[in-house]
């Protein structure tokens, strides 16, 4: 059971119409280290691997990152809200347009769509983890280049929010691992 | 949207983030009762602003806002993305 409350977790300010921009966040909507995919791998590792510590944070992050999908979707909605067909087209958003008007779809960058390849869950508690901390680790990677995308203060605040959860991911992630290594036998 | 309730909302961002930091610690930090405590100040407060919210007649949450706000607030106040 999930309860939906009408606020972002961080505040979304975009003070510069630019549709490439909005190209380049999308990956972090539908793409392989995208908000999504990590939601959707915390959630469907819960049910098997057993420590107690870890079904609660896999659950708890797999929530919060609900939440990083909705800023995400703010971005992306507030950057094209305004745009026209021919300035979405300059953007390399042509093909997006004629196809899915301003709807956002879960897509990386390039158009290629979601899927859950992405998750790539082993059934193995120490694998998923690895998994788990690297998926942070490319996402921390993915904010700091999309930072460097654009000159927009406001919209760097919020990304520089969205890259500093991801180490903080990673850190509680990586506290479950090393004490599931050291109770296994190796 | 009104000044309070936006105001409300900046504060239970705020404070929403310094409990969902607790929440993750303590999952992986069960026993730390220091940091329990300060979680179970942080929740109480977030109560408060709830309370502030809801009587500025400001719908929060889908099932769990009781009473729902007698006027539409839901269907009409702002979502996140039609705000700032």
């Amino acid at each position: 059971m999930w309860i939906y409350e009408k606020r972002l977790q961080y505040p979304v300010c975009i003070n510069k119409k630019d549709v490439t921009m909005a190209r380049y966040l999308i990956t972090q909507y539908g793409g392989p280290d995208g908000e999504l995919a990590a939601s959707l791998r915390y959630m469907t590792q819960r049910y098997t691997i057993e420590d107690r510590s870890a079904i609660a944070l896999l659950t708890d992050i797999a929530t919060e990152e609900l939440a990083h999908l909705e800023m995400i979707a703010t971005m992306v909605y507030k950057l094209l809200e305004d745009a026209t067909p021919k300035e979405l087209e300059s953007a390399g958003l042509g093909t997006y347009f004629v196809d899915h008007g301003r709807d956002l779809v879960y897509t990386n960058g390039d158009g290629i769509p979601f899927t859950s390849a992405y998750l790539a869950s082993k059934g193995d508690p120490i694998a998923n983890l690895y998994e788990d901390i690297a998926a942070e680790e490319k996402a921390r990677a993915v904010y700091e280049k999309l930072i460097l995308m654009t000159d927009d203060t406001a919209l760097q605040d919020s990304l520089r929010f969205l890259r500093e959860r991801e180490i903080i991911h990673s850190q509680r992630f990586r506290e479950v691992l090393e004490r599931l290594k050291d109770n296994t036998t190796r | 949207m009104e000044e309070t309730k936006l105001r409300i909302i900046d504060h239970l961002q705020k404070n929403g983030q310094a409990i969902i930091d607790a929440r993750l610690w303590l999952d992986t930090h069960p026993n730390h009762l220091k940091v329990l405590q300060e979680a179970q100040e942080l929740v109480r407060r977030q109560r408060l602003l709830y309370r502030s919210l809801q009587q500025e007649g400001f719908t929060l949450q889908n099932f769990s806002d009781h009473p729902p706000s007698t006027t539409s607030s839901w269907l009409f106040d702002p979502w996140p993305w039609e705000m700032g």
